[in-house]
């Protein structure tokens, strides 16, 4: 079993401590809303945690056709870490915009376009690791997951186009979006700072996460070849 | 909203969401943590176990080898007693006829 890399050790320390300059940014350096109020500094962390996941769910589906082009294990591994860490910080961004729709929009959930196919994704990724569950051979369970993860990954796009395509209550705070959407606020000099620089610090979480989760799954691959070794 | 004057007091919306976040960053990382050591025990107690079965085989081959190589010696043993009574026996028959023929 190897050690851990220095390189991955350095990577844990500063996604902390960008976490924390990213929560600093958002909470005290960025100007309060005036319409909005403070609610407003939950979009910092709703957009930076959706576009990672969202970079995460395409990731798994390149990662699902390299596989099936390959056959090579590790490409199964690294699907399964990119939708697992995606899930859960696509989980945050849903519930993140449910309390910030709550002052805004006076309700926690509303079948709009963009969350509905928010919620769809996530529960296509949930039902991702229900089907690897119930597949016990190993090939045949990355055969399967990497043509779902192919197919899963076409609601990632659909879901960030989703309020530049339809009609939205969702705000567009990037490009122009609908006139009717609610929430919508323009970005001074500070706020984007503070948006730029958490986008950037939850890339560098997704990726130290990302290796993490992959060395894990080389590990539970070397526990899974170990157990049918001595079961032999 | 737009008819506000004052900006609203929406503190705790963010309160919740910023804690909601955090938490769950946290959770995942413990459950990281947790699965990462019991995999890690895992992989040592299994390493322990083919270890073990990988000595015992191979003193069971030992064993086996050191059994057929007793096995061969005793054949030969066998075989090299079994000749030198044969010559024994043939040296006394020999005798035998030449004491008879003596005493013809």
């Amino acid at each position: 079993m190897q050690k851990k890399p220095a390189a991955l050790i350095t990577l844990d320390i500063l996604a902390v401590v960008l976490l924390g300059i990213a929560t600093y940014l958002a909470l005290v350096y960025a100007p309060t809303e005036a319409v909005m109020g403070q609610v407003q500094r939950v979009f910092y962390f709703h957009v930076a945690n959706a576009w990672v996941a969202l970079l995460g769910f395409v990731a798994a589906g390149v990662a699902g056709v390299v596989y099936l082009v390959t056959k090579d294990r590790r490409w199964d591994i690294i699907e399964v870490a990119a939708v697992e860490i995606s899930l859960v910080f696509f989980l945050i961004a849903i519930i993140l915009g449910s309390i910030w729709a709550r002052p805004i929009w006076n309700t926690w959930w509303t079948w709009d376009p963009r969350l509905t196919t928010a919620a769809v994704t996530e529960l296509i990724y949930i039902a991702y690791f229900m089907l690897r569950e119930g597949i016990e051979d190993p090939e045949r369970r990355a055969r399967f997951g990497a043509v779902y993860t192919l197919i899963g990954s076409a609601s990632a796009p659909i879901t960030f186009f989703a309020i530049r395509l339809f009609r939205t209550i969702h705000p567009v705070v990037i490009g122009s979006g609908d006139p009717g959407a609610e929430g919508t606020f323009a970005m001074t000099s500070k706020m984007l700072v503070a948006f730029l620089f958490a986008l950037f610090a939850f890339s560098v979480i997704f990726i130290d996460l990302f290796w993490n989760r992959i060395r894990m799954g080389w590990l539970n691959d070397k526990v899974e070849q170990l157990k049918l070794k001595v079961a032999r | 909203m737009f008819f506000l004057d004052t900006t609203p007091n929406t503190s705790s919306y963010m309160i919740a969401g910023y804690t909601v976040a955090f938490v769950l960053i946290a959770v995942y990382l413990v459950s990281l943590i947790v699965r990462w050591r019991n995999l890690r025990q895992d992989y040592t107690v299994l390493k322990s176990i083919e270890a073990e079965e990988k000595e015992k085989a191979e003193a069971k081959l030992r064993a086996e080898e050191e059994a057929a190589d007793a096995k061969t010696v005793k054949s030969r043993r066998n075989n090299a007693r079994s000749k030198s009574t044969a010559k024994k026996k043939t040296a006394a028959k020999t005798a035998k006829s030449k004491t008879t023929s003596r005493k013809k």
